[in-house]
This record gives C-alpha cells, sequence and structure tokens, in this order.
C-alpha cells in the first residue's frame, strides 16, 4: 500500500497537467448530473404528469342511438385495446360535457333533454384519439392534453437531455483516464517487466497506476459537489423569486457525485490495467 | 524440454537435473542457449515441447497469479541487470525485499548489508545511470543475493568486472552455495571455469555436449 501511494504521487507529480486535466474532465459531467438529478428530482411531479393516462372526451351526434353507440364502442374497443373507453351515464353527462365543453355550457343549463352523448377514452398516448375525428358519428373531441401534460413532457425531455450530455461527457471523461493509463503502462513498461521478474505481484504494479487516478477522482468528486451546490443554489434563488418552490438538493446526490468521482476513473484503471496484458509488457 | 524460436530450436531435446546444492557452470558459445535455459527457469519463457519444474513446481504450467512466488525464491542476476533506473541503489535493493515481505526497516537494513559486502555502501544514493558498468552489475548481483533465495541464476554475472571483483564475486555465490543454496552460472568465461571446481555443462547447439568437472 505504501509504495502504490509512493509510486502513485511520483506518476501524479510527473504527470500533473493530465492529472488536472482529468480532474476537471470528470468534475463537468459528475456535477451536471448532479445539478440534472436535483432539478429533476424538483420537476418529478410534474414529471409523473405526463406519464399517466389521460381521459379524452368524445361528443358523438345526438341521433347516434343507444344501440348504435355500444357497436360503436365495441368496434373502437376491437381497433384499439389500449383503450378503456366507457359512455358517460345520463346522470353524470350534464356535468362532463360542461367540464370537456365549456362552450356547450348554454346548452346545458337550457334543460333540453336530447344533450348529445359522450364517450371517455383513458389512455397513455391521448394524441392518437384524433383518428375519430375522421368518423362520420364524432361531432367533436375534448382537449387531449394539460398545461401540466405539457411541462411535464418538457421536463422529462430536459432530463433526457442533461442525462445524455453528462453521459457523453462522462464517457469522455472515462475515455481520457484509459489513454492516461494506457500511456504511463507503456512508459513505465521496462520498470513493470523488472518488477515482475523479480516477483511483484499484479496487485503491487497495478496499485500506483490505481492510486494515481483515484486522487484526480477524489479532486473531481470534491469540484463537483461544490458545483452542485453552487449552481443548485443559484437556481433556487431563481425559483424562488420566481415564486415557485426552492430547488433541494438531496444529500444522496452529493454523495452519489462523491463515490462517481472516484470509482469511475478507478473503474477505468482497473479494467485498463487488466486489459493489458502481462505478456505484452514483458515483450 | 525444447524450446524453438520461429521454428528454430535454441534448445533441442534437452534433458537436465541440477539437484539442490549444486554449483552449476552453464557455458558455450554465444547463441548456444544459455540464456533461454536460464529464462525457462524463472519462467519468462514457456518450452515449446517439454517440462520445466523447479522447486517440486513445474513452473511453464504455472498461473500469472503463481509466478512471483515462484520468483521470489529465485534469484536472478541478469546479463542486462534490469536496474530501476528511477531508483537509487538502496532503492533498487530495497523495493525487492519489501515485495519479498520485509519491513521498511528490516529491509533497509538488510540492504545496507548486502551493498557493503559488494563494496557499494558509498553508492548507495546514487540512481544506476551514474554508475559505471561493474557497479551496475554490482548493484544487480546485490539486488538478487539480499533476500538469500534458494536458487540463483547467474548470467554472465563477471561480465563487466575486473578480475579482483570477479574473484570476490565467485566467492561470495560459492558462500551462499554453502549455506544451501543452488547457483546455477552462465558464463563463457573460461578462467572462471578454472576457477572454481564444479560441476559444468557445455551448451552446443541448444543440445548439451559435455555434463562433469571441469577442465574435462
Amino acid at each position: 500500500m505504501r509504495h502504490a501511494v509512493s509510486e502513485g504521487l511520483v506518476v501524479l507529480r510527473q504527470r500533473a497537467a493530465v492529472s488536472v486535466v482529468l480532474a476537471l474532465a470528470l468534475a463537468v459531467p459528475v456535477a451536471l448530473a448532479g445539478v440534472g438529478l436535483a432539478i429533476h428530482t424538483w420537476l418529478r411531479p410534474v414529471v409523473g404528469l405526463s406519464a399517466e393516462k389521460s381521459t379524452v372526451a368524445v361528443l358523438l351526434y345526438p341521433h347516434v342511438d343507444a344501440g348504435e353507440r355500444h357497436r360503436w364502442i365495441a368496434d373502437r374497443t376491437m381497433e384499439h385495446p389500449e383503450w378503456e373507453i366507457s359512455e358517460v351515464s345520463s346522470k353524470d353527462l350534464a356535468e362532463r360535457l360542461q367540464r370537456w365543453f365549456p362552450y356547450l355550457e348554454d346548452l346545458v343549463n337550457s334543460g333540453d333533454a336530447s344533450l348529445p352523448p359522450l364517450v371517455e377514452i383513458v389512455t397513455e398516448d391521448p394524441d392518437a384519439v384524433t383518428v375519430l375525428g375522421e368518423r362520420k358519428e364524432v361531432l367533436a373531441i375534448g382537449p387531449r392534453s394539460s398545461i401540466q401534460q405539457t411541462l411535464g413532457r418538457v421536463a422529462r425531455r430536459l432530463a433526457l437531455i442533461v442525462g445524455v450530455v453528462s453521459g457523453v461527457l462522462l464517457a469522455g471523461a472515462c475515455l481520457l483516464a484509459a489513454v492516461w493509463v494506457h500511456l504511463e503502462l507503456y512508459r513505465h513498461a521496462d520498470e513493470i517487466t523488472i518488477m515482475r521478474l523479480v516477483g511483484a505481484t499484479e496487485g503491487t504494479l497495478r496499485g500506483p497506476f490505481l492510486v494515481a487516478v483515484a486522487v484526480p477522482g477524489v479532486v473531481a468528486g470534491v469540484l463537483s459537489v461544490v458545483g452542485t451546490v453552487v449552481t443548485v443554489e443559484g437556481l433556487s434563488r431563481l425559483t424562488t423569486a420566481l415564486g415557485l418552490s426552492p430547488i433541494s438538493l438531496p444529500t444522496a446526490v452529493l454523495v452519489l457525485q462523491l463515490m462517481g468521482g472516484v470509482l469511475l476513473p478507478v473503474s477505468v484503471a482497473v479494467v485498463t490495467l487488466a486489459r493489458h496484458s502481462a505478456d505484452a509488457i514483458e515483450n | 524440454m525444447t524450446k524453438e524460436y520461429d521454428r528454430r530450436a535454441i534448445l533441442s531435446a534437452l534433458d537436465l537435473q541440477v539437484e539442490a546444492g549444486e554449483f552449476v557452470f552453464l557455458t558455450g558459445p554465444s547463441g548456444a542457449g544459455k540464456t533461454t535455459l536460464l529464462r525457462l527457469l524463472y519462467a519468462a519463457e514457456h518450452p515449446t515441447e517439454g517440462e520445466v519444474w523447479v522447486a517440486g513446481r513445474r513452473v511453464d504450467e504455472l498461473s500469472r497469479s503463481r509466478l512471483p512466488l515462484l520468483r521470489r525464491k529465485i534469484g536472478v542476476i541478469f546479463q542486462d541487470f534490469k536496474l530501476l533506473r528511477r531508483k537509487t541503489v538502496l532503492e533498487n535493493v530495497t523495493f525487492v525485499l519489501r515485495i519479498h515481505g520485509l519491513a521498511p526497516r528490516e529491509a533497509h537494513r538488510r540492504a545496507i548489508k548486502v551493498l557493503r559486502r559488494l563494496g557499494l555502501q558509498h553508492r548507495q544514493a546514487a540512481f544506476p545511470d551514474a554508475l559505471s558498468g561493474g557497479e551496475q552489475q554490482r548493484v544487480a548481483i546485490a539486488r538478487a543475493l539480499a533476500y538469500q533465495p534458494r536458487l540463483i541464476l547467474a548470467d554472465e554475472p563477471t561480465g563487466n568486472l575486473d578480475a579482483d571483483l570477479a574473484s570476490e564475486l565467485l566467492s561470495l555465490l560459492c558462500d551462499i552455495n554453502y549455506q544451501g543454496a543452488t547457483v546455477l552460472v552462465a558464463t563463457h568465461d573460461h578462467a572462471i571455469l578454472e576457477s572454481i571446481p564444479a560441476r559444468t555443462l557445455v551448451l552446443h547447439e541448444g543440445q548439451i555436449h559435455y555434463d562433469g568437472m571441469w577442465p574435462p
């Protein structure tokens, strides 16, 4: 362990610039991922709405009688088994008509008994219901999404974009770590060969390289935590000023960032060292 | 055992047994296969055919994880020294002792002792590149002897030493052999062969041409 630390620090001193670049390259995506997670947590109630099933109201012509309605519902259920279609009972009809079609308020309040029949379709894809607009029995189709659902979709896309950008940047940082370890292995190939010949174990040989990537990893973890705290604090002030709830930063996110900062480059180094065949080094 | 490179036999159907505690010279012209034979013994090479056994273990079938354990029983004096350039003379020796599990203080004590024995105590802080060929060779010898291995493989150990130092080294190897270690010295220097009465193997074109005391 002492050998690994002392030799690892020697490698770090010799490659100080690369170590700093590696630390920053890791810190930025880890911080971005942390901010993304905090925002996603903040938006979770809204994001959840977009994933829920929606109800779309379909207004039929008044001349479509009960028998035709039942057949129509049966046919649509056959065509779209993913839909849950039900007819609104006459008891609830007035209230539902006002809710889905506010412009029919006068008709509803007139006390006319011949209100148009209404069916409700529960679906995960409300936009697909528009296809019914072409059918001759259909008078009108109600609103297909609420503002919350639209916001939810935007939030989900935002989270996806932040996730993808973080992932790409992290992959780049991991590639940098792998290339660095690879180059250092070749730079120290003679030493590694000699150490093997005098009885050094793989653990003794790999230790310094693991220390050399773990230290920038720790620095990256700390930097990313600081960056995330500062950014989330700033965003939270902004949302509060806009009258929205403040953004909270879960402790788990910070712990994940610290662990990710260290474990990612160390895992990459472990894989790179394992792949670097001893035969290739011993030449 | 047989060892081939590009279908050219370096060692051909070699059948050799060295008993524990023996002192053996291995000689022959350049390219006879002396270094290859030593490399097979510390498992830096694998035979093309046949088996290599060291200290009761078949070394050509050892897994990578077991290899360090074998090599810790063998002290190898390399022809090209194989010193760690970034470490001082003292660190080159202590490093090996630390690998063998010695505490830092004990490793330091033993390294100083062996360096003193080889007349290198005044050069312990120097880096290998600052040493003469003879000094580098003595560091390589110090490193191989420091952990008192059961088997010593020396590849041209006197190649860079003057007559006095060469004689001193042979005397050192004899002492170690007397204490129970097996010593195998590859050399093409006939003066050395004649300085100590010992079993001598003459290799020629990958085969043993002579096995007995020297001179024949």
